[in-house]
C-alpha cells in the first residue's frame, strides 16, 4: 500500500471516530426531554445514584467485597481533590477517624453534594413554578427558589439554601449557607462553611440525568473542583421514598430505623407502662 | 414569676394589644425576610379558588394554622399570663377532653405529668398526623406543592415531609411510620387523605395526649377561598379512644415573602443533662 | 391597608416605643417551637436578669447556646449558659451568626434551669449594640402542676 494510502485511511478512521464522538456527545447534549406546561424540562420522579462515591468521592481500589470504583472528580483531571497543606492533613485525619467522626454516624441530614450520591433514593417534586427536591435519608428536603430571590445570610442549614434557574435544558442550583457539620463522604473528605456549590442537572436519556457540581471553598481548597456522575430514574410501579428516622439506640449508636422493619412497630400495652410507672414513683 | 407578676404582665401586654392588632411584620419593621405568620390574613372567603390546569383546586404555596395561632393570642389577650398564655395551642377546633378509654386515659396522666422525655418531638422525632398540622404548624408554616402525581407537604417543622399520592393507592402491608403512610384521593374539590400504618409512638402534644399503633386518620382539605383552606381530620383509634373524634381548623396562607426557614433539629441536643430527671427518663432511659 | 400605612407615617417616637412594645409582648410569647416541654427544664417562677460578657456563641439546633461570663458582687466570675430557640425561629426574631462576639456586653432575660444549674432560658437578649432581641421563647408551658397527689385535672379548651 502506498503510504499516501495508509494515511488517507488514517485520516478517515480519524474523522469517522470524530464524528462519532460528536455523535454522542451531541447526542447526549440534545436529549430533549419532556416538559412542563411552561417548557422547563420534567425531572418528577424517583432518582438515585449507583456509584460507590459516597464511601469515598475519589475513589478506591478493590476491596473485600467491592469492586474498585473510580473518583468521581472530573476537574481537576487527576481525580483528586485539591486541599489546601493544612487541609489535607485534616482530612486525612477525618479519614483516619471516620468510623466515628463522620456527622452522618449522627444522622446528620448528608448536605449537599452528599444527599445526592447516597445509595438511597430521592424525589423531584415539581410543578410550574415548583421545585423540591425531597430525600429518602433523614427526610431531608431542599427546595429551590428562583434565583431572583436572594440566599438567606448569616444562618446554616445542614442542606444549605438552593437558588436555580434554568439555561436551556439544564437546572442550575446555586448552594450556599452549607455549615460546616457535613462531609462530602464517607473517607472524610470535608468543607467550611465558607463552601459555595453550583449544581448542574440535566437529563441526557429519558431516566438518566446528568450530575455536575462544583465546589468552592477558598479556606479548604486552592481552587474550585467538579464531580460528575450519573442518576437512575426508578419507574417501577412500587418506587417510593420510604420514611427515614433515626433513635438513641441503647448501646448509644444512632439507627436509622427503616418502616419495614417490623421493630419499628411499638406495640400498646398500657399495663406494662403504668407498671413500670408505678415502680419508679 | 410570681402568679402576680405574671397577671400584671397578661394585663400590660392586654392593653397594649387593645390598641389594635397590628400585624407583627410591620409592627416590629423587619426586613422582608421570612416573618411571623399574619394576623390580618385570615380566612379569606373572597374571590374564586385558584385551580390548576387538570381542574383541581391549587393549593400550593406556604401555609400555617391559623386556628392554633390564634388560640395562643386569645390567650395571651385574656391576661392569663405568660405560662398558661403559652400552654395549650389547641384551637377551638380540637375537640378537648379527648374521649379515651379508661386505661388510656391513665397512661395520658402519667405521661403528661411523669414522662415528659418520651415525647418523640423531645426527640426531634416527625410529629405524626394530625399533630403536625395541628401543633407546630401553627408557627412554623408548610409548604404545599402538587406536581399531577403527588400532594407534597413540606413543613418547616424538624422539616418533616408527607408524598401523598394522588391515585389512591392502597396502603402497604409491613410498614410502620411515625407518619403513617398516606394515600391521596380528590372528592370533587376535598382533597381527602388517609393515613394509616403508624409505629405507635406518636403523641397527639406535648400534654401527654397520644395514639398507638392502631391510629387511623383522614384528612380533608378543602380551600374556602384563595387564602384559606378548611381543614378537617377524622381520628380513631379504637384501643385508645371509646370513639372517633374531628379536628376542624383553618390554614391560612402566609405572606407571599415567607418561605421557609429550614429547622434541622437535630445537631446539638444538650437538654437532656438539665431535665428534671422525670420517672419516665427514670423508668426508661432510652425512647 | 392604605389607612394604615397612612397611620404608620404619622407615628410618633411614644408611639413607636408602644408598639415595639407590643411586638415584644406578642414576640416574646411566640415560641421557638421548643421541642420539648420547657416546664420539664426551667422554671417560670425564678426569673432572672443577667448582665455578662459573651465567651461564645453557638446558633445551632435544636437550641442555640450563648455562654457568658457574669462577673458577681464579691468579684467572681460564674460562667452561664442561656439557652435559647432554634436558628430558623431566632432568624426570624433578627439574629445571626454574628450578632454576638467574644467579649460582647450582654444583658439577658430569662428563666432559671430546675435542676440549679447555671443555665437559664433567655427570653431576650439587649446585644452590645443596644439592639434587643427576642431569644424565642419555648412553646409549650404547661399549666403549673397540682399541689399534692391528687387526680389531674381534664384538660378542656380555654
Amino acid at each position: 500500500m502506498s503510504k499516501r494510502f495508509v494515511l488517507a485511511l488514517m485520516m478517515a478512521a480519524a474523522i469517522a471516530a470524530c464524528g462519532r464522538a460528536d455523535a454522542q456527545t451531541a447526542k447526549e447534549n440534545s436529549y430533549s426531554p419532556p416538559r412542563l406546561s411552561d417548557g422547563t424540562p420534567d425531572f418528577r420522579g424517583i432518582w438515585q445514584s449507583r456509584t460507590t462515591a459516597y464511601i469515598n468521592i475519589e475513589g478506591r481500589p478493590a476491596d473485600s467485597g467491592t469492586g474498585a470504583a473510580k473518583s468521581i472528580v472530573v476537574d481537576p483531571p487527576d481525580g483528586k481533590i485539591p486541599y489546601l497543606p493544612d487541609a489535607l492533613k485534616q482530612r486525612d485525619k477525618n479519614y483516619r477517624e471516620r468510623a466515628t467522626a463522620d456527622p452522618a454516624n449522627n444522622c446528620f441530614q448528608a448536605g449537599v453534594p452528599r444527599t445526592n450520591f447516597l445509595p438511597t433514593p430521592f424525589q423531584f417534586v415539581q410543578s410550574v413554578g415548583h421545585l423540591a427536591i425531597v430525600y429518602t435519608d433523614d427526610h431531608a428536603y431542599r427546595i429551590v427558589l428562583p434565583s431572583s430571590i436572594p440566599h438567606d445570610d448569616g444562618i446554616d442549614f445542614f442542606m444549605g439554601d438552593s437558588r436555580g434557574q434554568w439555561e436551556g435544558n439544564t437546572l442550575v442550583v446555586d448552594v450556599t449557607d452549607l455549615g460546616d457539620q457535613t462531609w462530602l463522604d464517607g473517607a472524610g473528605n470535608y468543607h467550611s462553611d465558607q463552601l459555595h456549590v453550583v449544581e448542574r442537572y440535566t437529563m441526557v436519556g429519558p431516566d438518566t440525568m446528568k450530575y455536575e457540581a462544583t465546589l468552592d471553598d477558598p479556606s479548604v481548597y486552592t481552587k474550585p473542583w467538579t464531580i460528575r456522575l450519573i442518576l437512575y430514574r426508578d419507574r417501577s410501579p412500587d418506587a417510593r421514598i420510604a420514611e427515614d428516622e433515626c433513635i438513641d439506640g441503647p448501646d448509644g449508636v444512632w439507627h436509622h430505623v427503616s418502616p419495614t422493619d417490623p421493630r419499628a412497630l411499638r406495640r400498646h400495652d398500657f399495663n406494662a407502662e403504668l407498671e413500670a410507672a408505678a415502680k419508679s414513683q | 414569676m410570681s402568679k402576680a407578676w405574671r397577671v400584671r404582665q397578661g394585663m400590660i401586654c392586654a392593653a397594649i394589644l387593645t390598641l389594635g392588632l397590628i400585624p407583627l411584620w410591620q409592627a416590629t419593621g423587619q426586613a422582608p425576610t421570612p416573618s411571623a405568620p399574619a394576623e390580618t390574613a385570615k380566612s379569606d372567603k373572597s374571590g374564586a379558588i385558584p385551580r390548576l390546569p387538570d381542574g383541581h383546586p391549587d393549593l400550593q404555596g406556604l401555609w400555617h394554622n391559623d386556628s392554633g395561632y390564634q388560640a395562643m393570642m386569645k390567650n395571651m389577650r385574656s391576661g392569663k399570663g405568660l405560662a398558661v398564655a403559652l400552654g395549650d395551642f389547641h384551637g377551638e377546633g380540637f375537640p378537648l377532653p379527648l374521649p379515651y378509654l379508661p386505661e388510656a386515659e391513665k397512661v395520658r396522666d402519667y405521661r403528661k405529668l411523669h414522662d415528659p422525655y418520651h415525647d418523640p418531638e423531645a426527640h426531634c422525632h416527625v410529629p405524626g398526623v394530625p399533630r403536625e398540622t395541628e401543633q407546630p404548624s401553627s408557627l412554623m408554616p408548610f409548604q404545599i406543592i402538587q406536581d399531577e402525581k403527588y400532594v407534597v407537604f413540606l413543613y418547616e417543622y424538624v422539616h418533616d415531609v408527607r408524598i401523598v399520592p394522588e391515585d389512591g393507592s392502597a396502603h402497604p402491608k409491613k410498614y410502620w411510620a411515625w407518619d403513617g403512610d398516606s394515600r391521596g384521593h380528590w372528592e370533587g374539590d376535598t382533597f381527602v387523605v388517609d393515613v394509616s400504618n403508624f409505629n405507635g409512638r406518636s403523641w397527639l402534644d406535648m400534654e401527654g395526649n397520644f395514639v398507638d399503633e392502631n391510629e387511623h386518620v383522614v384528612e380533608r382539605y378543602t380551600m374556602s377561598g384563595p387564602n384559606a383552606i378548611d381543614y378537617a381530620a377524622l381520628v380513631e383509634d379504637p384501643t385508645v379512644f371509646t370513639k372517633p373524634w374531628t379536628i376542624h381548623l383553618t390554614l391560612t396562607r402566609n405572606p407571599a415573602k415567607d418561605q421557609i426557614v429550614y429547622y434541622d433539629c437535630h445537631e446539638g441536643e444538650r437538654d437532656v443533662q438539665h431535665y428534671t430527671q422525670s420517672e419516665g427518663n427514670k423508668a426508661n432511659k432510652h425512647e | 391597608m392604605r389607612s394604615f400605612l397612612h397611620r404608620r407615617k404619622s407615628m410618633n417616637r411614644a408611639a413607636f416605643v408602644a408598639v415595639a412594645a407590643l411586638a415584644a409582648c406578642v414576640i416574646a410569647a411566640l415560641p421557638a417551637w421548643a421541642h420539648h416541654s420547657f416546664a420539664a427544664e426551667f422554671d417560670l417562677d425564678k426569673p432572672i436578669t443577667l448582665h455578662g460578657t459573651a465567651v461564645k456563641w453557638e446558633m445551632i439546633n435544636p437550641h442555640s447556646y450563648l455562654t457568658i461570663d457574669v462577673k458577681n458582687d464579691d468579684g467572681t466570675v460564674t460562667r452561664w449558659s442561656v439557652e435559647m430557640g432554634a436558628p430558623s425561629a431566632l432568624y426570624r426574631n433578627g439574629w445571626r451568626k454574628d450578632s454576638v462576639k467574644v467579649g460582647d456586653d450582654l444583658t439577658i432575660d430569662g428563666y432559671r434551669a430546675r435542676d440549679g444549674s447555671n443555665t437559664i432560658f433567655g427570653s431576650q437578649a439587649r446585644l452590645a449594640d443596644g439592639t434587643r432581641v427576642l431569644g424565642g421563647a419555648p412553646r409549650n408551658v404547661p399549666a403549673p402542676q397540682p399541689p399534692a397527689p391528687s387526680a389531674p385535672d381534664k384538660q378542656t379548651n380555654p
